[in-house]
Formats: C-alpha cells, structure tokens, sequence
C-alpha cells in the first residue's frame, strides 16, 4: 500500500468517524470533509422514520411443511391410541379374562338350590336286586360336605380379586361374583351344610 | 441444529442481532432502495437469511458487517432484477399500514422534507459512492473491509468515500439556505 493511500484512508477514518473528534485536531480538507460526513449523518437520521422505534423479534411462524409434519404425526398419534382403547375393550387383559366368564358360569350352577331329598323309595321286594338300595341309603344319612365344591369357593375367590386388581372396568363384575359367592354361603347356611 | 442448547444460544444471538443491528439494517436499506415498504421487507429478508446461515457465520468481524453485507447483495439482487416485489401505490400502502396519527403533522412535515433532501443528495452521489457512504455510516467498517465487500480496490473505495463526501458538502452545507 502506497504511502498516499495509508494518508488518504488515515483522513478518511478521522473525516468519518463516529466518536467526536475536536475541530482542533483536523486538517482543513479533512475538517471540511467532516463538515459534509456530519450533514449526511443528521439527514439519514431525520428521513428514518424508525428511528425512535426499537426492533424487536417476534416468533417466526413455522414453515409448512414442519406444520404439515406435525399433524402427520398427531393424527398417527391419535390413530394409535385409538388402536389401542380398541383392542383393549375387544381383547381384554389375560387375568380378568380368566377370571369373569369360569365365576359366573360356576356361580349360576352352584346357585342351584339343593334338590330336595328324594322320596323314600319303596322297599326292595324279595327277589329283586340290591342296585337300587344305594340311593335311598345315602339319601337317608343326609348330605355330604363336597371339598372340591369348596375348592371352586375358594378359587372364585382367588379369581375375583385377581379381576379386581387387574382392571378397574372389571369391577363390576367381580361385585356381581362377590355378591354370588355371598348369596351362595348364605344359602348353604340356611340348609345348614 | 438439533441440539437444545445450542437453538437457544442461536436464538438470543439472533434476537441481540435484531435489536442491536435492526435500525442500521433498515436505514442502509431505505437509504438504498429509498422505499420504505420494500426496506422493511428486504430487513425481514437479512434477517431470514442470517438466520437460515447462522451455522456457516463465525465470529469473524462484526455481526453488523455480516447482516449489511447480506443486506448489500440483496439490493443488487433487488436492482438487476432477481427478486420479484408486489408493490403497491400509495392508497394501498396506507390501507395496509395508515399512518401513525400521534406523529403529528409539524413530524410529519419535517420528515417529507429531509426524505426530500435526502433523496436529493443520494441522487448526486454515484452508486459505488452511496454504497461506500451508506456501509462506513451504518456498518462502521473500515476502508478495507468495505472494499473487499464491494469487490473494489482500495484505493478505488476511498476515493469514491472521498468525492462523495465533497458532494454531499457541496449540498447539504455550501448550498444550504
């Protein structure tokens, strides 16, 4: 760089700069220079219509194809969660399933109430056989206590909490199958078993 | 661009950008186009524009440097004719944004009347002038920078800073009334 243009840009920057620089300190071509520098400064200042207000950001809306994308997914979302409540309402979870159908259907036939006793069955002739003496026998001595009816008991119980804990919306029917249970031991004490 | 961190730190350099650099942004554009609506929205464009390069910007220079220079090309796209503008007359413009009433009409008479000047005097100044001017005045570049912006010499560059500050003596203080 030649020594004229090092002078020349040194001018320059001193004509131009944006700090005050004192009068005193400038040549008479820079100083008019200046002179020139700080009209145009005061005329772009007052033509700037924006000059008292302050910019600011605001949020830049998003671009189409991220709002499409975005939609894309919440409908899949919803899509599958709709998928989801479907298949939970037409396919129940494993253990309320076992449990719900086998309690109602034990319930029912257990609700039963006990058959009477049988008439007493006319004495055995002479000469006949023996195979029909063994009903009116058990008859006559009264009911028998059946463990593995207690067993069903116990396992209905075992499978009415289970529905209970397994689903909220299968409380209902563990009630219903509570409610049985109950009406069953009721019944069995009235016939004193 | 996918880390978090990193969105917000770009986030608030970029809103730093757009207050501390908006109003000289949009006064080299209006000093350039001499339209208000179409400075606004090329100064929406720059800031579009560093905001979609703020991965290739680094902290080379100002940032003011960066936005003026994206503000510079977009003007010479604006002028050979590679970015197509609606423009509206001046009923519809004030439809779209009516004046602001609070101003008052002494305001608004001064501000007629130094946009007059000002255009006056832009007109006398060459383009590689009003260029010069306009990126030292807003930008606070320095000779060397703004040369290498505007793909001239340096020498070139000062002496177009040169003859245009003795033009714009000539009119705004000799023949000032």
């Amino acid at each position: 760089m030649s020594d004229e243009v090092e002078k020349l840009e040194r001018m320059l920057q001193r004509a131009t700069a944006a700090e005050n620089v004192p009068p005193d300190d400038l040549d008479g071509e820079t100083s008019r220079l200046r002179e020139g520098w700080l009209a145009f400064g005061r005329l772009l200042e007052a033509a700037e219509p924006l000059a008292e207000v302050s910019f600011r950001c605001l949020p830049l809306p998003r671009k189409r194809s991220q709002r499409r994308l975005w939609s894309a997914a919440g409908l899949l979302a919803v899509s599958l969660l709709f998928c989801a409540v479907a298949m939970w309402i037409l396919q129940p979870p494993s253990g309320a399933k076992n449990a719900s159908p086998a309690p109602v259907q034990i319930a029912s036939t257990s609700a039963k109430r006990p058959a009477p006793p049988s008439p007493p069955a006319p004495l055995p002739r002479a000469g006949e056989g023996s195979s029909g003496t063994a009903k009116p026998a058990a008859s006559a001595s009264g009911p028998q206590w059946d463990d593995s009816f207690d067993e069903q008991v116990a396992q209905l119980g075992r499978q009415v909490i289970d529905a209970q804990q397994s689903s909220s919306a299968w409380a209902d029917t563990g009630a219903a199958v509570q409610s049985k249970i109950e009406q069953i031991q009721q019944e069995f004490k009235d016939n004193n078993l | 661009m996918g880390d978090p961190e990193r969105n917000t730190g770009d986030e608030q350099l970029f809103a730093e950008w757009v207050c501390e650099h908006g109003r000289a942004v949009r006064g080299f554009l209006l000093a350039m186009v001499r339209r208000p609506d179409v400075a606004d929205d090329l100064a929406q464009e720059v800031f579009c524009r560093a905001w979609q390069a703020r991965s290739r910007y680094r902290e080379q220079g100002s940032a003011r440097a960066y936005l003026l220079r994206i503000a510079d090309r977009l003007v010479c796209d604006r002028s050979r004719g590679r970015m197509p503008f609606v423009n509206l007359d001046e009923e519809g413009w004030d439809r779209h944004d009516p004046p602001d009433p609070s101003a008052g009409p002494l305001a608004a008479l001064l501000m007629v009347e130094a946009t007059g000047r000002l255009t006056a005097a832009l007109d006398q100044l060459s383009p590689a002038q009003r260029r010069v001017l306009l990126l030292r005045y807003y930008g606070q570049l320095g000779f060397a920078e703004i040369a290498a912006m505007i793909g001239l010499p340096l020498s070139t560059t000062l002496s177009h800073c040169r003859r245009g500050l003795e033009t714009l003596r000539r009119m705004l203080v000799e023949e000032m009334p």
